[in-house]
């Protein structure tokens, strides 16, 4: 078996793709048989400048850190270059006395970062979930939902959650605010990881007692065409946010 | 529900502030917080409010066109106020405030190095409104320019999230009773509901500011009554603002501080200003 991870995002309605300030890792489809798999997705927050570089950096973070050790939360190590990183690319720019002062207080986003681990001894699958923010996982087993992370109602969703900032901030103490999940998966099975509105909109549907699954399958099927008719049409029937919106779809698949 | 509108590149929204600039701004505040006179620090406190105001709209590739801005004086004379570039224009779009400050002056400013210590950087600080205190206090001409500003603004954004306007004053109209220049503004809507008009009454007394009253039996006289009657209730999010900033906000909270000092007046425009619905 191997798994299959597809992705479509857009940004909100009115702005350019160039202004989308989401990101996912891996961010072009992928089918891999590699026995330790890691995806992410971010967000950048809008309220903050170089915010898409920032939630770019944070899931490229995630997926390179050293997967020997894939049950600690060993990625906010390397936090601290990540964030000289990010401050040295602002740096590089000339910025007008704005921009300049916007950036100095740093961008922040939110991320999930989930890995996926089989053991081909006695051929197990297990996923392993760290998040700060709003980010959601849902796992899903024949359209019906095992687990959502770290939101498990909608309530979830009207808080400001604590994110991860660019710049060094003495205020956040980050590892007090990392959620962790983990639970087995089997093929068949299906886990989708999104930025907040998206699964503000999803568990929402969970909670009426509907059944989203099929119509999230629907239009990644449709790829970006299809994905976009169906997110413009919950946004303009009010049911979603106009929020930049991140899926990505890990799935189990024959090699 | 009213005052819930999205703001946005396609569908702006507007501030317009009215400034007192007539000659008992040059006096310092009551309660001897500081020998500056008023008219100093208010220029302060507007400069910091448009830098601040021109970063929330700033993003890297610029600034985002969120909100129209106006700045009109009134004292010797009526009229737009910001110097340089933008003089004589009484609304600009915010990439324009941004972009073109009378002078940028560089001021010194201790931060955190991240290694637990502070190092002095030097910021640029933007000035686009100087101190002028001459002359009467024609508050109802000031409020009518208002009027005619918005009535021409409004056509091109009907949807806006509406327009809001604060008053900021030391004393009482010299030109007449203001209420019907006031009532013509706050008539003034877009689909998403009136304009909003607040206003500031900054302290003569040293007394205690009142801020945010719902109703007008606490007021101290016939003057803070009738600028509670002109001021327009908080929107609900405005109330949550101020409830989180420590504010007893009770429902009717009208957007009115009465004996201002200047604490309560940075912490007022911030409550007036925040935008919470930027896309």
């Amino acid at each position: 078996m191997a798994l299959s991870i597809r992705m479509q995002w857009l940004p909100k309605a009115g702005n350019r793709d160039d202004e989308y300030e989401d990101a996912c890792w891996p961010n072009h489809a992928v089918t891999t048989s590699q026995p330790v798999v890691r995806c992410a997705v971010a967000d950048g927050a809008t309220e903050s400048s170089f915010a898409g570089l920032w939630a770019r950096q944070l899931v490229a973070a995630y997926a390179a850190t050293d997967t020997a050790d894939w049950l600690t939360t060993d990625w906010l190590t390397t936090l601290p270059q990540e964030q000289a990183r990010w401050q040295a690319q602002v740096a590089a720019r000339t910025l007008p006395w704005y921009a300049e002062a916007k950036a100095r207080s740093g961008a922040f986003a939110a991320l999930l970062g989930v890995t996926i681990a089989h053991d081909p001894d006695d051929d197990e699958w297990t996923w392993q979930a760290s998040a700060i923010g709003d980010c959601a996982l849902f796992h899903v087993r024949s359209e019906r939902l095992l687990t959502s992370f770290p939101a498990t109602t909608t309530a979830f969703f009207t808080s400001r959650p604590l994110l991860i900032p660019s710049v060094p901030n003495q205020f956040a103490a980050l590892d007090e605010h990392i959620q962790q999940a983990r639970g087995d998966s089997q093929p068949g099975d299906t886990l989708y990881l999104t930025t907040d509105a998206l699964g503000q909109w999803l568990l929402q549907q969970v909670e009426q007692g509907a059944t989203p699954w099929r119509a999230v399958e629907t239009a990644l099927a449709g790829r970006k065409r299809g994905f976009r008719r169906w997110i413009a049409g919950l946004r303009s029937q009010g049911q979603l946010r106009n929020d930049d919106v991140t899926l990505l779809r890990i799935g189990w698949t024959e090699r | 529900m009213p005052y819930q509108a999205e703001i946005s590149r396609t569908n702006p929204s507007c501030f317009l502030f009215l400034i007192d600039q007539s000659g008992s701004m040059q006096d310092p505040f009551a309660g001897g917080e500081s020998s500056r006179r008023k008219a100093d620090l208010l220029a302060d406190a507007i400069n910091r409010l448009l830098q601040n105001l021109v970063i929330k709209c700033a993003k890297e590739e610029g600034i985002r066109d969120y909100f129209y801005v106006g700045v009109i004086g009134y004292g010797e004379r009526v009229g737009p106020a910001l110097s340089g570039q933008l003089a004589g224009r009484d609304l600009a779009p915010i990439s324009d405030i941004g972009n073109l400050p009378a002078r940028i002056e560089e001021r010194k400013k201790k931060v955190e190095d991240g290694a637990g210590g502070l190092v002095e950087q030097t910021i640029r600080f933007p000035i686009w409104f100087d101190p002028i205190c001459h002359g009467a206090t024609p508050m109802a001409q000031a409020l009518t320019l208002a009027h005619d500003v918005l009535a021409r603004w409004l056509p091109h954004h009907p949807d806006s999230f509406p327009p809001i306007v604060i008053n900021i004053s030391d004393g009482e109209a010299t030109d007449g009773d203001p209420s019907i220049a006031a009532d013509a503004l706050r008539s003034l809507a877009t689909s998403d509901g009136n304009v909003l008009l607040f206003n500031v009454h900054l302290s003569a007394k040293g007394a205690r500011p009142i801020e945010f009253p719902a109703r007008p039996d606490a007021l101290p006289d016939e003057h803070a009554r009738l600028m509670f009657d002109l001021s327009s209730p908080l929107t609900p999010a405005m109330r949550t603002i101020a409830q989180q900033e420590g504010f007893v906000v009770e429902e009717g909270a009208r957007g009115f501080v009465f004996n201002a000092d200047m604490v309560s007046v940075i912490k007022f425009l911030d409550i007036g200003t925040r935008p919470s619905n930027l896309r």
